[in-house]
């Protein structure tokens, strides 16, 4: 069951999206929340969080795009999620992630209030797989500078994810973090591994990255900032939280490398179907554990669905393999099921990026330990 | 002196109310009915039994106060560790382990999964002692291991620090130390003794176990860690071969040593005092 002091909701506000990515993993329809389905939602998100005595929650909204809902929209469901969670003592964050592309001066006040004045969006390079319907890649990437060049003019923050590509790996870690802290003056930023998740397409199909220089790319791009970027303030995911796991400091993991992500987090889409992820909840239909809207109790989908069920028995199943034999089984926990089961079509194996996480585990304990002598040394 | 420490089964909480206790049982939602706010003040920790599946009701109940699991067959059970993780969001947990084939697995999920760990060590047979060394220089030299792992931990940390050490104290058996209440309401031996009927001064019971041993002879008459030991290992069977666990024990003396030597390194640096 979730439960706990904290439960984390990726919250698809709609399941439509105004660009056409040839790798996304989202089915994608027409379907958005109104704001009665989302009082029903969030009202029984906290009908669970009660009956568990969780005290905090995290809505991530997404899409499709956040953004295809007007800000006035965000501004009511605000208002209306704070009231009723200070009405039972809950405490709620929110945050955004979205491509940017609707993104306008209008959307100013409400990301300083809602989202603390920071978002996080996305950046491919190269830009390989990206576009708005109709047009390339090109027009995609310069449509997407320019409304980040707005929003930071705003003052606000902008975190970003980059998938990595085949492009990315033949131009190196070097032009890959010139291109996004050099150029782009991008000083947040996480990078993540490509997976053919959702109804298959030729480019998914070429998504595969060999592992050796996928394991490379990283290595140099965790040594690059460590050299250049760590001083100066640059947080590259998910070298930052490895480099404070391996130095002791207090840490937070991707979701990726969870204990059993099972624990931690749900998705709930427009159409108030309820998932592990937003990776699952519009593309594996044989995965939702249930409907939001449909049910009585959030508690008793999430105690009822076999298919949750199945999400939770996956670490207990993979460490009765060899990921019991692995010295960084408490960092990665078998990793993370949609990258397993898009490759394998099963939950019970272990990530396809083992290789590349324990050669970075490995780098990374490596130069955490000699960051740990410089520093004794220069006391 | 301390007081001494009840290991209660639940059932018989009624005729001990108000001592220092360690609480028992295999149904945490008795628990949570039956321990009064009170109770719970004079608890050590709650020990939790043959790995119930109903632990969700103590995640936000007596928040802070230690639980204890005890993992009984490692080699079968040591999966279903996972579906205790979340009680460790309001309390710290502790993976009781037979050192028994099989352990090492345990050992190593639960510290994965940031429980600390305390080894029911008795007396290892030869064949266990190499899963105890490895488990010792992961506790040791992992930088995955971040919890303590008893008795491991606080014998480094008492030599490290020049203290007196205890392993009868570390493992919870000394019966000045703690007495358990058997299902019946008996008062016994804890741990390992409890099969003996308590004599007339079960509080000397160590002391005249290990003296004993040494004027008969023993192994311990030359034994570098007799102090720390006092003939623990020798419990029951007085004529085990004690070589591997002297071999640990050396293994902590010197890692104490060397961890001495670079606190005191680190602080001279710094101009300080270790």
């Amino acid at each position: 069951m979730i439960n706990g002091n904290h439960l984390s909701l990726v919250l698809l506000s709609t399941n439509q999206c105004n660009a056409a990515c040839d790798y996304c993993f989202e089915d994608k329809t027409r379907d958005r929340l109104s704001l009665e389905r989302l009082q029903l939602i969030i009202g029984k998100v906290l009908d669970h969080m009660d009956a568990h005595g969780i005290g905090a929650l995290t809505i991530n909204w997404q899409g499709g795009e956040a953004m295809l809902l007007p800000p006035s929209w965000y501004r009511e469901a605000f208002d209306w999620i704070s009231v009723a969670a200070a009405q039972r003592g809950k405490r709620v964050e929110h945050g955004l992630q979205t491509n940017l592309l609707a993104y306008t001066a209008e959307w100013d006040g409400l990301i300083a209030e809602m989202f603390g004045n920071s978002i996080s969006t996305s950046l491919d390079y190269p830009n390989l797989h990206r576009k708005v319907p109709g047009h390339n890649p090109e027009h995609y990437d310069a449509l997407w500078a320019r409304k980040l060049e707005m929003a930071r003019a705003a003052g606000i923050d902008v975190k970003v994810i980059s998938v990595l590509n085949q492009g990315t790996l033949e131009i190196g870690a070097e032009r890959f973090y010139e291109h996004l802290v050099d150029e782009l003056c991008i000083t947040d930023f996480q990078i993540n591994t490509p997976f053919p998740g959702g109804g298959d397409n030729a480019t998914k199909q070429s998504l595969a990255l060999d592992a050796a220089e996928l394991a490379r790319f990283h290595c140099e791009l965790a040594d690059l900032w460590l050299e250049r970027g760590q001083q100066l303030g640059v947080s590259i995911g998910p070298f930052d939280q490895l480099m404070n796991y391996f130095m002791g400091r207090p840490f937070s993991l991707p979701c990726i490398w969870g204990k059993n992500c099972a624990d931690e987090l749900i998705a709930i889409d427009a159409r108030g179907n309820v998932a592990q992820c937003d990776c699952w909840v519009t593309s594996y239909p044989g995965h939702v554990f249930g409907n939001i809207i449909e049910c009585d109790s959030l508690s008793q989908l999430l105690w009822n669905s076999s298919a949750r069920q199945q999400f939770s028995e996956r670490p207990i199943r993979l460490v009765q393999s060899d990921c019991i034999q692995c010295d960084y089984m408490a960092l990665c926990h078998g990793g993370c099921p949609i990258r397993t089961y898009s490759v394998s079509q099963s939950l019970f194996e272990k990530d396809p990026y083992c290789d590349l996480y324990t050669s970075l585990f490995r780098h990374m304990e490596r130069r955490g330990i000699e960051v740990a002598r410089d520093l004794a040394a220069a006391r | 002196m301390s007081a001494i420490v009840y290991q209660i089964p639940l059932a018989q909480l009624e005729a001990f109310r108000g001592l220092a206790a360690v609480v028992r049982s295999e149904r945490p939602i008795d628990l949570v009915a039956e321990l009064s706010s009170e109770d719970i003040g004079n608890l050590a920790y709650v020990q939790l039994c043959g790995l119930p599946s109903d632990t969700d009701v103590l995640v936000h109940w007596a928040e802070g106060l230690p639980v204890e699991l005890l993992l009984d067959q490692p080699e079968q059970k040591f999966p279903s560790l996972y579906r205790y993780t979340k009680l460790q969001d309001n309390h710290p947990v502790r993976i009781a382990i037979p050192v028994e084939p099989g352990f090492e697995k345990a050992v190593k999920l639960a510290s994965s999964l940031q429980f600390a760990v305390k080894l029911e060590i008795g007396q290892p047979e030869p064949a266990l002692i190499a899963s105890l060394a490895r488990v010792l220089d992961g506790y040791l030299h992992k930088s995955t291991v971040t919890q303590p792992i008893e008795f491991f931990h606080s014998v480094l940390l008492g030599y490290c620090r020049d203290e007196p050490i205890d392993l009868w104290a570390i493992q919870e058996e000394d019966p000045a130390l703690i007495r358990t209440i058997d299902e019946e309401g008996r008062e016994c031996l804890p741990g390992r003794l409890s099969s003996l009927v308590p004599g007339p001064a079960p509080d000397e019971f160590v002391a005249d176990w290990s003296t004993g041993l040494s004027a008969a002879g023993a192994e311990c008459t030359e034994c570098p860690f007799f102090s720390a030991c006092r003939s623990y290992f020798k419990w029951p069977d007085r004529d085990y071969d004690c070589a591997g666990v002297k071999a640990l024990l050396t293994t902590l003396k010197q890692a104490a040593e060397a961890l001495r030597a670079d606190l005191a390194a680190a602080a001279s640096s710094l101009g300080a005092t270790p």
